[in-house]
């Protein structure tokens, strides 16, 4: 029997001293889609980034791959896709250039790239369907069409796991449907994902679980289903799972209305 | 051109210009990607006290030099990753520490000590021996070697410095690695150029490479060979002319920077006029078909990627 990819039992996370989130329990199985709500500043993006090592590990235990995390020596089967495209724009860079650069923590320092690198990058721009536009410079493409490099940059890596921090985040509409199908073909080939998301519409028919963070703890764990009854149970426009801190009302990218309405109504 | 090659000071002149204008813009597309331009300049300051100690105690100024541009280099590069504005203030303390420390023990050198400083300020390419080509000859294969094998990484980092780390790849040795090899180009171009334009020969290469390449890889190739080019033709500019070698290195970097940009420019604006008018002819066509057919439905994907 494998090891779960990932494995959280009461774990915290922050930075130096100071806890951003406690009380993590989560076991993630192969092929599962895992998504992190939470409002901006409720912890979602300190989990992921204490399970890839951006952030301090402070307490509970953490097995990813199978390796508690304090023991971890190769990072390199973990795919991770960042909250906002951070490349660098002062040189040009082409969208293969950086999706090559994905293969890199795949092969010692001292080796060349190979055919068959080259072969699973190919592999990878198809996933994102970019194959096409492989040769232009990244700087170049829309936000949507950048996060989809990103992805592709992380399939690269060939990862057991898939870590996204808010994938969906900061493109048009037309973009998220599109981030949306990309997800959906990884799904359906079996990749397990852990997504950080708080626009959970373009992603509920491949989320097959959902954990909820609210002020640095879990406050929910289960299915989509389970989420949706959950939400419908609580008064509409409380300041649960989904309202920024501003206390301004998210809307979901598809109805633009508040999205505990809008999940309600679907419920 | 023959004259000039019968001259050993010249054709000494003439291999160190080929070495540096190689090297440093290899080194300097790193730091331009990462936007530390100038970090260059602040190291060669730091350079100048390391030639002073040399002068002084009579050791080879390029070892002392080095020495201190690489600690210089490794004391930069943690305080980078601190972060904060402790770290910017200690980086000016150490920049302005190094320049005055060279300048004062320069001043207590036996000598023509005026003549050392002018030499490190602007360059003396012209008084480049065959000991100092071996020494840069050895240096520039260190940095031209490393930076072939491990450019991909070093691209990596610089394009985006969280990712490499979430999947492993050493990002603090790499930019110790780039810090030290940022030092050593520093050193060999003191001599080329003179520590007041030190950055010039990793940087201009580089601003105009940026204007021609449309990869990484292929800035990287304009890069080394405006560098070549640009040190070459300015010391042979600078012996028919007269002028210092430095200085007209520089100055023949910025003209093809600006001829690159205006040519770049120029392109620009035809291809965008060309695009209006295919765009103008485009729509009236679509105009008279569209009472014959609908424009057929057109996906997601397949229209965002149209973008």
């Amino acid at each position: 029997m494998t090891a779960s990819p990932l494995v959280l039992r009461d774990a915290d996370f922050g930075y130096g001293e100071q806890r951003v989130v406690s009380g993590v329990t989560l076991e993630v199985q192969k092929g599962d889609v895992v998504a992190i709500l939470g409002p901006n500043g409720s912890g979602k993006s300190t989990i992921i980034r204490g399970i890839l090592g951006l952030a301090d590990h402070l307490g509970g235990d953490v097995e990813l791959l199978g390796t508690p995390l304090h023991r971890l020596r190769s990072r390199a089967a973990i795919g991770y896709v960042p909250q906002h495209h951070s490349l660098s724009s002062s040189v040009a860079a082409t969208v293969r250039e950086v999706v090559a650069s994905g293969r890199l923590a795949r092969r010692r320092w001292w080796q060349p790239e190979t055919a068959r690198d080259r072969e699973i990058v190919e592999q990878a721009l198809e996933v994102v369907r970019l194959s096409h536009r492989a040769d232009e410079e990244v700087s170049h493409l829309s936000g949507g069409q950048q996060r989809r490099v990103l992805i592709a940059r992380a399939l690269a890596t060939q990862p057991d796991i898939l870590i996204m921090d808010e994938p969906t985040a900061g493109v048009d509409q037309a973009s998220q449907v599109v981030l949306a199908k990309v997800l959906g073909r990884l799904a359906q080939a079996g990749t397990t994902m852990l997504i950080v998301t708080h626009e959970l519409d373009a992603l509920h028919d491949i989320v097959t679980r959902v954990l909820c963070v609210n002020n640095g703890r879990i406050d929910f764990t289960g299915s989509c289903a389970q989420y949706d009854l959950h939400l419908a149970t609580h008064p509409t426009g409380s300041s649960h799972h989904h309202h920024d801190e501003a206390e301004a009302p998210v809307t979901t990218p598809l109805s633009s209305e508040p999205l505990d309405t809008a999940a309600t109504r679907q419920s | 051109m023959s004259e000039m090659l019968a001259l050993e000071f010249m054709r000494n002149a003439l291999i160190g210009a080929v070495l540096v204008g190689f090297a440093a813009p290899l080194v300097g597309i790193f730091l331009v990607q990462r936007r530390m331009s100038l970090i260059g300049d602040g190291m060669g300051h730091v350079a100048l006290a390391g030639v002073a100690v040399g002068v002084l105690t009579g050791t080879q100024p390029v070892l002392t030099a080095l020495i201190a541009a690489v600690l210089a280099a490794v004391a930069i590069e943690l305080l980078r990753q601190r972060g904060g504005t402790s770290g910017d203030i200690a980086l000016a303390v150490m920049f302005y520490g190094g320049i005055a420390l060279g300048v004062v023990l320069l001043s207590q050198a036996s000598g023509a000590s005026s003549t050392n400083l002018t030499g490190y300020l602007f360059g003396a390419i012209l008084t480049t021996t065959p000991a100092d080509l071996i020494a840069f000859a050895v240096l520039c294969t260190i940095v031209v070697a490393t930076v072939t094998v491990l450019r991909k990484r070093l691209f990596a980092v610089a394009n985006d410095e969280e990712y490499s780390r979430a999947t492993g790849l050493p990002v603090t040795a790499l930019n110790l690695i780039l810090a030290v090899l940022t030092a050593v180009t520093v050193v060999v171009s003191m001599r080329i150029v003179g520590l007041l334009l030190i950055s010039a020969l990793m940087i201009l290469p580089n601003a105009t490479a940026q204007r021609i390449g449309s990869s990484f890889a292929s800035t990287m190739r304009w890069a080394a060979v405006i560098g070549v080019v640009a040190a070459l033709a300015g010391v042979v500019t600078s012996y028919y002319a007269g002028t210092p070698s430095g200085g007209t290195i520089v100055l023949i970097l910025i003209a093809i920077f600006l001829v690159a940009t205006g040519t770049a420019a120029l392109a620009r604006r035809l291809a965008a006029r060309s695009s209006r008018r295919r765009s103008v002819t485009q729509r009236a066509l679509d105009h008279q078909s569209s009472d014959l057919s609908h424009p057929g439905g057109q996906g997601l994907e397949s229209a965002e990627e149209s973008r």
